[in-house]
């Protein structure tokens, strides 16, 4: 159980700058998702905090002690890696025992952790086999039992569930949340998957560029995104923007049509901006002011979605519950639930609630 | 007994041994190693590595990784050619620096001039110097483009869908393992005046008179040639034979779709594709050639190639002589120098073609 | 058969082998002559004996002709030359044996039976002579300078009156002392082998045993003598009648001799050059391989300044060997204390640029993550590397073992340039050229401890050459 914070933390491969400057506290016990799309950073972020990747600026501590300089043997930390990296010469077993021996345990200990990490992960009949007898699933297990055994002041997660299939990948999921459950430890998770993030993590951090967009809980990021990016990465499908200009109380969209917008915004009068709306606060109206022709329909029995093309060429994607009528090549109205409605501002792409 | 009393005389006239001793004890104490025999061999082996990480962390870590190596190539093969310049600017018959006289450019003096300088009569030394220069010359200039030939006929046929391939790769490959002792007492038997090859040529009626083949003058370069060939072609072959498996199949199974002869395929397919790896041929085989020396002096052939010159004349084997030392000393440094200029020119080619 | 021809002349499932095919097998089956008759020509000479490998002998088998002894005997009827067929083969190999062989057979045994011109020959050829001679005298109470005699100069010969001394002996006493002090008209009777031939007599016409001194063939005649003696003089036999008995029997002892250290008048022990030989290749090895490896780890798994001048460093040392400067080299192992003993052999050599690159190559194929889940692991540096690195290395490191075997058998200049002042720290490469150099006549033992110097290698190659030659066709070095 341990906190982690990190201040300012740079990184720079000589006068490329991949790392801009984050701060982020994550508190003891929480599981932390680090997620983006690839070459955010992410990866070298916690790396950085794994003692792998000098840290050019900025301080990384661990339960308040500053770990910049100290080597990674020495952060007590563990890491489970995107290939695994178990060591192919060696049963699972020793490759569970390794990082125990060189921490000098008593051999009885280390049978003892190993043991019970592989009873907690069912992985007991696999212990005496190498690497390249297993499994993806199963060396993923394997991986995560070597970090298990270390008992480590936060566990690191560099996309353990990206060589997986789509299947093994939701129980994995599962397992690894139900994991922090049971031990409690601090967890850094990254990935580059949203969804991932959002079934398991504590508290998210959206990364672009080496910047943090957002750090929040994952139905925050989701219901009051920061910014157009976030807004567009989080949630699944994703957040339909369009383009148009402030006008008092309402945005005039510029396909034309006007959509008032509630309280709570703050907007210059002729602002550009950019409104967002999910595919779920969408309806279907003979009224709405929004007229659109439907391109795609996808049927999936108990929900379905309207893929949608307005006047000006922007694309909108419609969620409805159940079966639809709609059929391709209509064209259809569409109105907005004003509460779940996101304003942008176009250039700095901020979010204009107040 | 005797195998006992070997290993004691041979490593008994140096304190290396000694040295190895003092630093494994030394380990042993500081790093108290567990586990089974290889890991505390390797454990106490690494002490120093292991106590500059705990006292100065992993930064400096490399260079002690590169440290051993390099202080081999560092004493055994850059400070030689150093050496070499500071014997070849001195006269004297002794290896100490203390008793040599410096001499300035006399030794070079000794190899081009038609004078002797010390003398002042004709300079023999002179001769036998131009006369292995231009030996080597010749032995480079035939050996190399016949052993590549061969090679690369070898390498196509065992590139071909043959049975046995193995077993033929092997059988090429075999007389590369020889040690030059053996290849020159194999080939000696066999060219050797009264040897099996004199004596059949004879009974077919092609020879009335045996020939020592390996002095004859008119047969020890070919000699020279055939024997050095026989004993290095499977290395080059092995080296072309997997270059011409790094070409891609489909290549030729589109140029069959085109109807294309196998010579065609050959020239417009294989060879072209095959280039880099025959410059690396061509490159490896010159610088071979060039230092020629083991198996021709286990031969015994009439000729010396420079590299048996510099032996010669260095008294490292037999008779010193008076100005052998600084002698051999200089002819090293323009090998040498005639190394670099032949690589980097192969070099700078490549770049030319690649581009 | 018909299974093992269709397997040759498959191709590649179109209709029978093509000319192209027929050329290529022609050419490799040429090769493979090339390379393996004179391996093999090499080996079965080595089984041949000192005798057959003089004569010339072009068979293929080791083995020898069936021998018969020729004997000169002086005496006062002149020299005679006669032909003794019925003698055990150790008689005819008296010379060669040492001491101890000789010892083990019943001289007098051989001499008891015989009489006359027989064995005088054999009293001569197997050194009987002295000691039967000092018995007469002692027998006798001839005077003591008889003894000295034969080791006196011309002159001094002359104090003595020898004729006094041999008329107070019988003939064949006169015979026995007359052939100890060489005093005419007798001489120190000889034996030498002859080979036994039959062939037609040219007198007779009939099949008759002949002694040649060597079976020549491809000479028309050959001078022979009757081996029953039926004729005392020299005939000539024509050659193509002839034919030898020979018995195939490989003279195991070029082997046993020179290891045994009872090979006659070598002052070269190849037994301890073969130790030194073994020696070098195996700590040579070890080090090359704990040296190189540990550059290779640095210059393939770590980021540090000079790493490119380090790279280059290696490839420059794979340009120009330090075989080059040999002079320096001496200079450097003199300067180093090395010189002289086996360890000038072992450190020069232990740095192998090829062998650098060769486990660079491979390690760079060994993926970072490893190297990093064994930091997290709180494993140390020099761990990693002995831990992790190393058997992962595995292939790699066991191609370079193999050709670094190779090559210290194999090396010749670095032992040359080190160690060929002391005798005792001789390879077995350098003692082979040093045997040639002082043994000329001892061609047997020479071929002999060649083809043992040839057995390391050639078990590598048979059992390990896989690893060899994807080692060198994956770095395309040596």
């Amino acid at each position: 159980m341990a906190d982690l914070t990190l201040t300012q933390v740079k990184k720079s491969y000589g006068s490329v700058a991949v790392i801009h400057g984050i701060d982020l506290a994550v508190e003891s016990g929480d599981f932390c998702v680090f997620v983006g799309p690839s070459g955010c950073g992410k990866s070298t972020l916690l790396r950085m905090i794994a003692g792998l990747e000098d840290i050019t600026a900025g301080e990384i501590a661990i339960d308040g002690a500053v770990v910049n300089r100290m080597p990674a043997a020495q952060r007590g930390l563990a890491m489970v890696f995107q290939s695994y990296a178990l060591y192919p010469h060696m049963t699972a077993r020793q490759n569970m025992s390794f990082g125990l021996e060189n921490l000098h345990t008593p051999k009885r200990e280390i049978t003892e952790r190993v043991d019970a990490a592989a009873r907690m992960l069912q992985i007991e009949p696999l212990l005496d086999r190498r690497p390249g007898q297993l499994s993806g699933g199963q060396r993923q297990r394997i991986a995560i039992g070597r970090a298990v055994v270390r008992e480590p002041k936060i566990f690191l997660f560099d996309e353990p569930l990206s060589n997986l299939d789509a299947e093994l990948r939701v129980a994995m999921r599962a397992e690894i949340a139900d994991l922090h459950a049971r031990l409690g430890n601090t967890m850094v998770y990254v990935t580059h998957d949203q969804v991932e993030a959002m079934t398991m993590a504590d508290k998210i951090a959206v990364l672009r560029a080496g910047r943090l967009e957002q750090f929040g809980r994952p139905l925050d990021l989701f219901n009051e995104p920061a910014n157009r990016f976030v807004a567009g990465f989080i949630g699944s499908p994703s957040m339909n923007f369009l383009k148009g200009k402030a006008d008092g109380d309402r945005i005039l969209l510029d396909s034309g049509a006007a959509q008032p917008i509630g309280k709570g915004f703050d907007l210059r009068a002729g602002q550009t901006v950019e409104l967002g709306i999910r595919a779920g606060d969408i309806l279907v109206s003979d009224d709405g002011p929004l007229s659109v022709t439907v391109t795609h329909v996808e049927q999936l029995g108990a929900e379905s979605y309207l893929y949608c093309q307005t006047g000006d060429g922007t694309a909108i994607t419609v969620h409805q519950a159940g079966q639809t009528a709609v059929e391709k090549g209509a064209r259809i109205t569409l109105a907005f639930n004003t509460d779940a409605l996101h304003v942008f501002d176009l250039s700095t792409g901020a979010s204009c609630k107040i | 007994m005797e195998a006992i009393h070997a290993v004691v005389d041979a490593f008994s006239g140096s304190r290396w041994p000694f040295g190895v001793l003092v630093y494994l004890i030394i380990g042993w104490i500081l790093v108290r190693p567990r586990g089974g025999p290889w890991a505390q061999t390797m454990s106490v082996i690494g002490w120093p590595v292991e106590l500059a990480q705990r006292v100065a962390g992993a930064t400096g870590l490399p260079y002690l990784f590169l440290l051993p190596t390099f202080l081999v190539f560092g004493l055994f093969t850059f400070a030689p050619l150093f050496i070499n310049v500071g014997f070849s600017v001195t006269d004297g018959q002794s290896i100490n620096f203390a008793d040599r006289t410096y001499s300035g450019l006399d030794n070079f003096a000794r190899l081009f001039s038609d004078t002797n300088i010390d003398t002042g009569r004709e300079n023999l030394e002179d001769d036998k110097f131009i006369a292995a220069v231009a030996d080597t010359i010749i032995f480079v200039v035939f050996q190399v483009p016949i052993m590549i030939f061969f090679a690369l006929c070898t390498a196509l046929a065992l590139n071909r869908n043959i049975a046995g391939r193995g077993f033929w790769r092997s059988v090429f490959f075999y007389p590369v393992m020889l040690s030059p002792v053996v290849v020159g007492f194999l080939w000696t038997l066999i060219l050797k005046r009264q040897g099996v090859l004199s004596l059949t040529l004879i009974e077919w009626g092609v020879l009335d008179e045996p020939i020592q083949w390996l002095q004859d003058p008119s047969w020890t370069m070919f000699w020279s040639v055939f024997v050095y060939t026989w004993a290095h072609l499977g290395f080059y072959m092995l080296i072309l034979l997997a270059g011409l498996q790094a070409i891609p199949r489909d290549l030729y199974e589109a140029a069959e779709m085109d109807g294309a002869s196998p010579w065609r395929k050959l020239r417009r397919i294989t060879l072209p594709l095959l280039a880099p790896t025959l410059l690396v041929v061509t490159v490896l085989s010159l610088i071979k050639a060039f230092q020629a020396f083991e198996e021709l002096y286990a031969l015994n052939v009439r000729w010396s190639s420079v590299v048996a010159y510099i032996f010669e004349t260095s008294g490292l084997l037999g008779q010193p002589t008076t100005h052998g030392l600084g002698i051999a000393a200089a002819t090293s440094l323009i090998i040498a120098v005639a190394l670099i200029v032949m690589t980097l020119s192969q070099i700078w080619l490549s770049n030319r073609a690649s581009r | 058969m018909s299974a093992a021809w269709t397997f040759l002349t498959r191709t590649q499932g179109r209709n029978g082998p093509t000319f192209v095919d027929w050329l290529t097998y022609a050419y490799l089956a040429f090769g493979f002559l090339l390379i393996f008759l004179p391996v093999t020509w090499i080996v079965l000479n080595s089984f041949k004996t000192p005798f057959q490998l003089d004569s010339e002998d072009l068979s293929l088998l080791p083995g020898e002709y069936t021998s018969v002894a020729r004997a000169t005997v002086y005496g006062p009827e002149g020299r005679e030359i006669f032909i003794l067929s019925d003698l055990p083969p150790w008689v005819l190999d008296w010379q060669e044996l040492d001491d101890e062989q000789r010892a083990g057979h019943d001289i007098e045994a051989l001499l008891s039976g015989r009489q006359g011109r027989a064995l005088y020959a054999l009293r001569s050829h197997l050194g009987q002579v002295p000691t039967q001679a000092r018995a007469l005298v002692a027998e006798k109470g001839l005077p003591d300078w008889v003894l000295r005699y034969p080791a006196l100069s011309g002159t001094a010969k002359q104090a003595f009156d020898t004729d006094a001394v041999f008329e107070t002996l019988d003939p064949d006493e006169q015979r026995l002392l007359g052939e100890f002090l060489s005093i005419a008209p007798y001489e120190p009777n000889r034996l030498i082998r002859q080979a036994l031939v039959r062939a037609i007599d040219p007198a007779t016409g009939e099949m008759t045993a002949f002694a040649v001194p060597r079976f020549d063939d491809t000479k028309p005649t050959l001078p022979a003598r009757y081996v029953d003696n039926s004729a005392p003089d020299v005939v000539k036999i024509d050659t193509s009648t002839a034919t030898a008995e020979r018995r195939i029997e490989p003279a195991i002892d070029n082997y046993i001799d020179p290891l045994t250290g009872r090979a006659y008048g070598v002052n070269l022990n190849f037994t301890r050059c073969f130790t030194n030989s073994v020696l070098v290749t195996i700590i040579a090895t070890l080090i090359t391989l704990l040296i190189n490896s540990m550059a290779a780890f640095a210059l393939s798994k770590y980021r540090f300044r000079g790493q490119v001048f380090f790279f280059l460093f290696i490839l420059a040392t794979l340009m120009v060997p330090n075989t080059i400067a040999l002079v320096g080299v001496f200079k450097a192992i003199h300067a180093t204390g090395l010189s002289g003993t086996l360890w000038g052999v072992i450190i020069p050599g232990a740095a192998t640029p090829a062998g650098v690159f060769l486990l660079r190559q491979y390690m760079l194929t060994i993926p970072d993550e490893l190297i990093e889940a064994a930091r997290m692991d709180a494993a140390s540096e020099w761990k990693i590397y002995w831990r992790i690195m190393l058997p992962l290395a595995l292939p790699a490191i066991a191609a370079l073992g193999i050709l670094s075997i190779i090559w210290r058998w194999n090396d010749l200049i670095l032992p040359m340039v080190a160690i060929a002042t002391t005798k005792d720290a001789y390879t077995i490469q350098l003692c082979l050229l040093a045997f040639r150099g002082e043994h000329v006549s001892q061609e047997n033992y020479r071929l002999a401890m060649t083809v043992v110097s040839l057995i390391p290698t050639t078990l590598v190659f048979v059992f390990l050459q896989k690893y060899i030659t994807t080692g060198i066709a994956n770095t395309g070095l040596k």
